[in-house]
């Protein structure tokens, strides 16, 4: 078994790096249980079931593992070499209570028993604030009481004054303390010492024994969880930290790095976490340790990446390391500087990679998105993205360069320019280009670039024209988007233009969103877009629209409605009652051109009504005038005969222009009529020219 | 009777704080120590040596932290003053109690007391910083004199790799073309770090040009950056553009790129096709080499639209191409080639001058021209790449015996 005291204080993690679900879900649960112990007397039926709940979920994770070992910091916990998120409320409460116990870790072991976790759960539950008995501070026996679980005091020996010849600002580096603190925790953890009483010896402090400790410890991950974990404290400690401690510190990790074998070093960054924080600390580690002890952990961090390392690369950096510690005195902090940039830059770009080529095209994006290349570069001399494009296009080569130019050159919201370029290649007369552009401007007819150029302020409605001819069906989507959203009235118009030039496959997709409760400007702008499309989508009726309350949408969809055959009856009876005048005028131009029987009666009514205005009178007259029915000629009739005069003599009805379009309307289909003839006969007399002019044969 | 180191504590926190209130003869300063020292004497009844440590929040006395001085304001004070430790001998006397005061407070305030004084009083109270017991690592080491020089032959061998490695088809390995110039620009600062100067190889063997050529081209662009005011990391990235530049003329089989004689027009067409090659390598990395692509591709394009390749979008050049097109030429006519000697520096120049406005870019072409006159004794010819860089002076130096 291994006695492993953990990290004294974990500094929160700047990188936020994830604990695995199962690890996570141990720590909730024995932050619950505690709490409950804590709450509930003795018998309570709560506590049994949370020590099982416990036990299950260490059982679970001790399948895979010899033993789960817990640091305790302050306010986190670190495990598995991941500090947990101190504002965590329910973990930072957990490491908050071990920790007035000064509790530095806890160790649970294969073949763990529920009365062992309900034991060791009351008797952390126990408030040391209160008692004034921490854990820590009491008997050894107490802490290894079970079989099975163990509990770990933090220390404070092997410290003492330093010699007196410091400087007064040496003097005032309160992190030295923090520095040597650390330095101990990792030999007491790395020599596996117990350290529960007086009698335990302090341990061996030198980096060579301390190392060899680690080289020699069986392999445990509990064990190695808590080296990683000290290892990374110390990284992030040295990033910063000055002073003559942490010079000591950083001389001790590096002989301490160069003295493990490559293996165990490799194995404890494998350990370090996941991806991120393994990052984290061999970045940090470039900042902090020394230069020979930079290169071993950039060659171990590629053995855990499975990278490999060119010898030439090998033997640069091992030049530089040389020159930074042997060189001339001009030569070191250079060579120093470009060793530990050159190894930051490659940690970082192996760290970029990823296997899944989806997360690596979303990282991308991002980075386009900021507007930072992938590696630091000079910003003011970098190659504009367009020429990139440019030089692609003319070499033939659609890389990863000219992919990063183009995600860029969205990102920047350049794509007028872009699209310029991709046109500009059907040129003859410019020497010849090698590529495909096809997949470029599959690209920028996507569903983004679309929404990009139309909710820009003011859109690019140029480019957008420009793209609009190759859209796909789905590229117009995001102009239903944001024809819906928009707020402006030119966006909205502009837009409404454009997807009238939408094909008619986009039908299905228009009458999809016009599902539900839609507001009236957009069931009225949709029911424009598909009576733009070439043709309905088939099964589509606008019916529901008919009696909608807003007129505006009403027009619309009697609009659609009329060229429905199965609705246009329906429709048109309804808009010819509409309130709404333009209604009942788009209801007439309809009936013009076919106007079924029921209408008729609405339509005499509209014509004779001298309560409706002339426009709407004259177009229901022209509307009776082209149906041949009797009814239509006995409703004309009525319009121009003015019954007879004093004396007796027939006579017209007073002059209008309803009158004027009645006899025209007369005389060009009911001529033959006798009362038709004889009205006529009366405006043929007539001694106002116009009259007479409407009763002429046409 | 037992004392209290918590009382105890208290106790020295208020004498400092009457202190720092108090003129040195004011009654509630010596009752204040006078309480302290009474509280020491009691603690020491049971515990004849204490001793204090001060980390952060915590308060540790012995091995025991003190709950009840957990944050206590007094610890993180006197722990940023340096006192982070506090032992206590045996036997105390209170004049020697009331300077230890005096000496914490002096911190505490930040007023100077002599370290003479110090030195001079034989205290039984030790205070401090804590470090590691029974370790010396704290000494500072000398500085080790330099023991080896600095040569370019690695960098040459590298650059020889890695276009050994893009002409069998594989990739071209970024990290290495940085470490190669960030090796350069240590070297051409190994005369210090405001002291820069041109570390340029000499050919040895044609069929070595395209390599000593790189090298020299990765030498004199960042040089040229540097002179430019440019920033580092855009001397950097000129560094590896002029490195890569004629990444291409791996694609161009040796007996043409060696050729004594002139081209012929079917050699010609093929060896002009080296920026589009390169620039196709390039394109086709993962790395970001935007910037060595651009370079590649445009350095034999000249200012009034001459040169080559074509070019299907018109465009002016960047202004890396430019300034590499400059270093490329004036390394090429100051090389020895298959078919001629090499210029005299002020041929050269004399060339770039009257190319300027043509060729070259007027306003860079001048800048480079006046680089190479003012940094003419900074140049550091090396006939052979295992030799030492080192400045010029200082080689002519070793040469003549001076």
């Amino acid at each position: 078994m291994t006695g492993t005291p953990s990290p004294p204080s974990a500094p929160p993690p700047p990188h936020r790096t994830a604990l695995s679900k199962e690890l996570a879900d141990f720590l909730i649960e024995l932050s619950i249980a505690l709490h409950k112990h804590t709450m509930y007397p003795e018998g309570h039926p709560s506590l049994d079931p949370a020590a099982a709940g416990v036990t299950r979920r260490a059982e679970h994770l001790l399948e895979e593992r010899a033993t789960v070992a817990l640091g305790v910091a302050r306010q986190q916990l670190v495990i598995e070499g991941v500090a947990t998120d101190p504002r965590n409320p329910l973990l930072s409460e957990l490491a908050g209570r071990l920790h007035r116990h000064h509790l530095g870790a806890i160790t649970f072991h294969r073949g763990l028993r529920v009365a062992e976790v309900a034991d060791v759960l009351r008797t952390l539950a126990v408030e040391a604030s209160r008692t004034g008995e921490p854990l820590g501070l009491g008997p050894s026996e107490q802490l290894r009481a079970w079989d099975h679980v163990r509990l770990h005091p933090v220390t404070y020996e092997k410290l003492e004054l330093l010699q007196e010849e410091r400087t007064a600002m040496e003097e005032k580096d309160s992190r030295g303390a923090r520095a040597a603190q650390l330095w101990v925790g990792l030999a007491r953890a790395a020599l596996a010492a117990e350290a529960t009483g007086d009698e335990a010896p302090a341990p061996q402090t030198d980096a060579a024994t301390v190392a060899k400790a680690i080289d020699e410890h069986p392999k445990s991950a509990a064990y190695d969880q808590v080296i990683v974990g000290y290892l990374l404290q110390i990284a992030d400690e040295l990033k910063n930290a000055g002073g003559a401690e942490a010079m000591a510190l950083r001389r001790r990790t590096s002989k301490l790095v160069g003295a493990l074998q490559r293996s165990t070093l490799r194995r404890l960054i494998e350990m370090g976490g996941d991806n991120a924080q393994r990052f984290k600390f061999a970045i940090d580690a470039t900042h902090g340790l020394a230069v020979d002890a930079v290169l071993e952990i950039v060659r171990a961090m590629a053995d855990a990446a499975h990278k490999t390392v060119s010898d030439p690369l090998v033997r640069m950096l091992s030049k530089l390391a040389r020159h930074a510690e042997e060189g001339a005195a001009e030569t070191r902090i250079q060579a120093d500087e470009a060793l530990r940039d050159q190894v930051r830059d490659l940690l970082e770009g192996w760290s970029l990679e990823d296997p899944n080529p989806e997360e690596y095209g979303k990282t991308l994006h991002q980075m386009a998105a900021a507007g930072t290349p992938t590696t630091l570069r000079g910003e003011q001399q970098a190659a504009e993205p367009l020429r990139i494009v440019q030089t692609a296009l003319e070499t033939g080569v659609l890389g990863f360069g000219a992919w990063r130019a183009i995600e860029r050159i969205v990102a920047e919201e350049h794509v007028g320019s872009l699209v310029e370029i991709l046109e500009a290649t059907a040129d003859p007369s410019r020497p010849p280009l090698y590529a495909d552009i096809a997949p470029l401007w599959t690209r920028v007819t996507a569903p983004d670039v679309v929404r990009q150029l139309a909710s820009a302020e003011p859109p690019d409605f140029v480019t957008l024209d420009r793209v609009l001819p190759r859209l796909a069906v789905d590229g117009f989507e995001p102009l239903l988007d944001v024809l819906g959203d928009s707020e402006s009235r030119t966006t909205r118009r502009g837009l409404l233009d454009r997807l009238a030039r939408a094909p008619r496959e986009l039908g299905p997709i228009v009458v999809r969103r016009l599902t539900g409760d839609v507001p009236w400007y957009v069931a009225r702008n949709l029911l424009v877009i598909l009576d733009g499309l070439p043709a309905l989508p088939e099964g589509f009726s606008a019916a529901a629209f008919i009696e909608h309350r807003d007129a505006r949408v009403r027009r619309e969809a009697l609009k659609i409605s009329l060229k429905l055959p199965a609705d246009r009856e329906r429709a048109m009876l309804g808009a010819l009652r509409d309130p709404d005048p333009r209604t009942v005028r788009r209801a007439l131009t309809g009936a013009l051109e076919e106007c079924p029987s029921a209408a008729l009666p609405l339509i005499t009514q509209i014509a004779s009504a001298q309560t409706r205005t002339s426009e709407l009178r004259l177009l229901a007259i022209k509307v009776l005038g082209r149906v041949s029915t009797p009814a239509a000629r006995d409703a004309l009739v009525a319009l121009a005969d003015g019954g007879r005069t004093w004396w007796g003599r027939p006579k017209l009805a007073n002059r209008s222009i309803e009158l004027l379009a009645a006899l025209m309307a007369l005389a060009t289909s009911w001529r033959a009529d006798p009362r038709v003839a004889n009205l006529l006969k009366l405006a043929a007399a007539s001694k106002d020219p116009d009259i007479r002019n409407a009763a002429v044969k046409r | 009777m037992s004392g209290d180191p918590v009382k105890f504590l208290n106790s020295v926190a208020q004498a400092l704080a009457a202190m720092a209130l108090y003129q040195d003869n004011h009654p509630a300063r010596a009752r204040a120590v006078d309480v302290a020292y009474q509280q020491l004497v009691e603690l020491q009844a049971g515990t004849p040596r204490p001793l204090f440590t001060f980390l952060g929040d915590e308060v540790v006395f012995g091995r025991l932290p003190l709950r009840e001085l957990k944050a206590w304001d007094w610890g993180k004070r006197l722990a940023q003053a340096g006192v982070q430790r506090l032992e206590f001998e045996d036997k105390v006397d209170r004049d020697d109690f009331e300077g230890f005061l005096d000496e914490v407070l002096a911190r505490l305030t930040l007023s100077a007391i002599s370290n003479e004084a110090r030195q001079m009083r034989r205290s039984s109270i030790r205070f401090g910083a804590v470090g590691l017991k029974g370790e010396t690592d704290n000494a500072p080491q000398p500085l080790p004199t330099a023991t080896i020089s600095f040569s370019l032959h690695e960098e040459v061998d590298t650059v020889r790799w890695l276009q050994r490695e893009v002409q069998a088809g594989g990739e071209l390995h970024f990290a290495e073309a940085e470490a190669v110039v960030r090796s350069l620009a240590v070297a051409m600062h190994a005369g210090g770090a405001r002291q820069i100067m041109l570390p340029l190889l000499q050919l040895k063997e044609f069929d070595q040009y395209t390599t000593t050529h790189s090298m020299n081209v990765a030498v004199l662009s960042m040089g040229f950056a540097e002179f430019l005011g440019l920033s580092p990391s855009d001397i950097r990235t000129f560094g590896v553009a002029g490195l890569l530049h004629d990444i291409g003329k791996i694609k161009i089989p040796l007996e043409v790129l060696t050729k004594p004689g002139k081209l012929t027009d079917e050699e010609r067409l093929l060896m002009n096709q080296h920026p589009t090659a390169g620039a196709r390598i390039l394109l086709e990395q993962e790395e970001d080499l935007d910037l060595a692509v651009v370079v590649a591709y445009e350095h034999h394009i000249m200012i009034n639209g001459g040169g080559y390749p074509p070019l299907h979008y018109q465009r002016d050049c960047h202004q890396a191409s430019k300034l590499v097109h400059l270093c490329d030429v004036f390394d090429a006519l100051r090389t020895r080639r298959p078919y001629r000697e090499a210029w005299a520096l002020e041929k050269t120049l004399t060339y770039l001058e009257e190319r300027k406005g043509v060729e070259f870019d007027s306003e860079l072409g001048g800048a480079f021209i006046r680089m190479m006159r003012e940094w003419d004794q900074r140049v550091a010819v090396l006939s052979d790449e295992h030799m030492a860089v080192r400045p010029p002076a200082a080689a002519k130096a070793e040469q003549t015996g001076v």
